[in-house]
């Protein structure tokens, strides 16, 4: 891809030898993208399937991976479009090709390093209104050394650190919105990565699909009403889109919303809510304006904290913690509850609370919208029989039966007692069977 | 504005259309946010058909999950049709008292644009206060390179049209 810079290669877990570029390299080498190791891809997820000890290091490498491999596929597909819309011959074709596979890379590499400790757990709790760890982006960029290592590198990549702001501002326009897509929408390069480097690290089979022919069947549907440069996928690769689909669908109900991931994800909270109340005073985390003390925040911070506090109290959320002792689970719906059952398992809630004044419980509601990808029009083109332009929603049969998650669960804290325990599930069975 | 609110505005417009698809949904409530100030607090992000914000979409998402609207595909594999559910939202008189005169003026002021009329109308707003350009002759450049299919005269006639709404609104 280009001559002028040096090439390193990274060994992957998933996809085997990454081309990493020296400027590349040099952002992996900073310290706010080393944090990155000591964020657990799947918070406590270790705690239910010991091998997803992995990180969002390798995660956003992976990302960035993928990101180049698609764009540099799509390019290739539809050279012609893509110099139409800025004019120009081979040259200026090389220019933009060059331009839309660094864009891609370093937004992926990027993508998550706003991160705080665990990932996901308490992201809903522990920051402040409409603060989501993407806000942090930008600024880590522009505190640290990478927003001038990308600038350093842009006569020989075409993309300086204001186009990567740019890119990942979501206010800002972008003229080729499909690259955007690769990033962040439902059927994205860090969908591809993850849902294959969860399975591994966790030993399941649910998250597999064929991602070479997935990569190899993105291309854009250059009729759309839209101008031409939406992400689609050709006739052939269709099956393989609904694995993907259908393997998110199983990872978030067999691993991402485990009952135990979903209780260590509650006392996860609570101790990190400690933690930053006795720092700051109040229970979330420095906003963006602050990124340096945000940056202060990793898992081994919240574990070291942990440790020192496991003692104090009978059984607290550091207790839980550093000895694997998770809340009981008293009652749990089926992943697809209707609005009935909904009502039922908020009223037994309450009357736990009533009947069992020494216990404390916690009503869980996993949400999680599988189903939404069918909903998007992402446009299917080419095929031999069928219409030449059609979408998932009509066309995945498949697809049709999904629906959204919305598995309730009442967590009780008993504190070990057994007896307790029984007495409260009892009780629970009683209440919904009446 | 908390969900349940959010959600009993949005019924409230798809009981009065009856049957709008998700583009149309999506630009009347950008516009009721920033021409009506209707403060639904939504995040808007530039997409293929224009503004688009995901949390009205998992709004939509949780409202049929809760039979409060019926969604159906079209059968050209191009859009939805949002319908009433079979079930009520519960009701928020007050919230809708507060805001519904501004919802039958955005409705009577946008209601009568085509979807893809919407989406300039809604691509040009977004460049010029959103994305923050200024100048009108590079808030219709920028709005041309972001939607080629339409030509420069429709989208200065768009232009026109949506300063003439903005400033009978204000």
């Amino acid at each position: 891809m280009v001559e002028e810079l040096r090439k390193s290669e990274f060994r992957d877990p998933i996809h085997g030898f990454i081309d990493v570029w020296e400027h590349e390299k040099l952002i992996i080498a900073t310290p706010e993208f080393q944090r990155l190791r000591r964020i657990h891809q799947l918070g406590l997820e270790s705690y239910v399937y010991h091998g997803a000890e992995h990180s969002r290091f390798g995660h956003s490498i992976g990302v960035m991976h993928l990101a180049g491999e698609a764009v540099t596929k799509i390019f290739d597909k539809n050279k012609e479009k893509l110099i139409q819309a800025i004019g120009g011959g081979e040259k200026e074709a090389k220019a933009l090709k060059k331009k839309l596979y660094f864009t891609a890379r370093l937004a992926g590499l990027l993508h998550d390093i706003g991160h705080a400790p665990f990932s996901h757990p308490g992201e809903d709790k522990l920051f402040e209104e409409k603060i989501e760890h993407e806000n942090y982006t930008i600024p880590i960029m522009r505190n640290s050394d990478i927003a001038s290592i990308i600038d350093r590198y842009k006569d020989k990549t075409e993309v300086g650190s204001q186009d990567i702001i740019d890119f990942l501002d979501k206010k800002c326009i972008y003229q080729f919105p499909f690259v955007r897509d690769l990033i962040d929408s439902h059927y994205d390069v860090d969908k591809m990565d993850y849902l294959l480097r969860d399975s591994i690290y966790c030993g399941v089979e649910y998250g597999k699909y064929d991602l070479l022919r997935l990569i190899d069947s993105l291309t854009l549907d250059t009729e759309s009403i839209t101008g031409g440069y939406e992400l689609a996928i050709h006739f052939d690769g269709l099956h393989t889109i609904e694995s993907l689909i259908l393997a998110r669908y199983f990872m978030f109900a067999q691993v991402y919303f485990h009952k135990i991931r979903r209780a260590y994800d509650i006392i996860l909270t609570d101790l990190i809510g400690d933690c930053l109340e006795e720092g700051y005073g109040k229970r979330t985390y420095p906003t963006p304006d602050k990124v340096s003390d945000y940056l202060k925040w990793d898992d081994t911070v919240i574990f070291t904290k942990a440790k020192e506090l496991e003692n104090e109290g009978d059984k607290n959320s550091a207790w839980r913690i550093i000895n694997r002792h998770h809340y009981a689970v008293v009652y749990e719906t089926y992943p697809h509850p209707d609005p009935r059952e909904i009502n039922t398992v908020n009223s037994l809630f309450k009357e736990c609370q009533d009947k069992f004044k020494g216990v404390q419980f916690r009503l869980d509601s996993a949400v999680g919208h599988p189903e939404a990808f069918k909903q998007e029009s992402l446009p299917i083109v080419g095929g031999g029989t069928g219409p030449r332009r059609s979408s998932l929603a009509t066309e995945s049969v498949a697809l049709k039966g999904l629906a959204m998650i919305n598995q309730y669960r009442i967590y009780a804290d008993v504190k070990e007692n057994l007896d307790q325990c029984k007495k409260v599930k009892d009780f629970c069975r009683d209440f919904t069977n009446k | 504005m908390a969900q349940e609110y959010r959600i009993a505005v949005i019924r409230y417009i798809v009981g009065k259309l009856r049957d709008v698809g998700k583009i149309r949904i999506q630009k009347l409530v950008y516009f009721l946010q920033w021409i009506f100030k209707v403060p639904f607090g939504y995040d808007y992000r530039m997409y293929h058909y224009g503004p688009y914000s995901d949390e009205l979409n998992d709004d939509l998402i949780v409202m049929q999950l809760n039979k409060q609207v019926r969604v159906e595909a079209d059968p050209s594999g191009y859009g939805y049709h949002i319908f009433p559910g079979s079930e009520a939202v519960t009701t928020r008189d007050d919230i809708l008292e507060k805001y519904s005169s501004q919802i039958d003026k955005c409705l009577e002021a946008f209601g009568k644009f085509e979807p893809n009329q919407l989406e300039v109308l809604a691509t040009l707003h977004f460049v010029k206060d959103i994305a923050g350009v200024s100048d009108k002759s590079k808030v219709i450049e920028k709005t041309a390179m972001l939607k080629p299919i339409f030509s420069k005269q429709l989208i200065e006639e768009a232009y026109r049209e949506l300063e003439n709404i903005r400033s009978s609104v204000s």
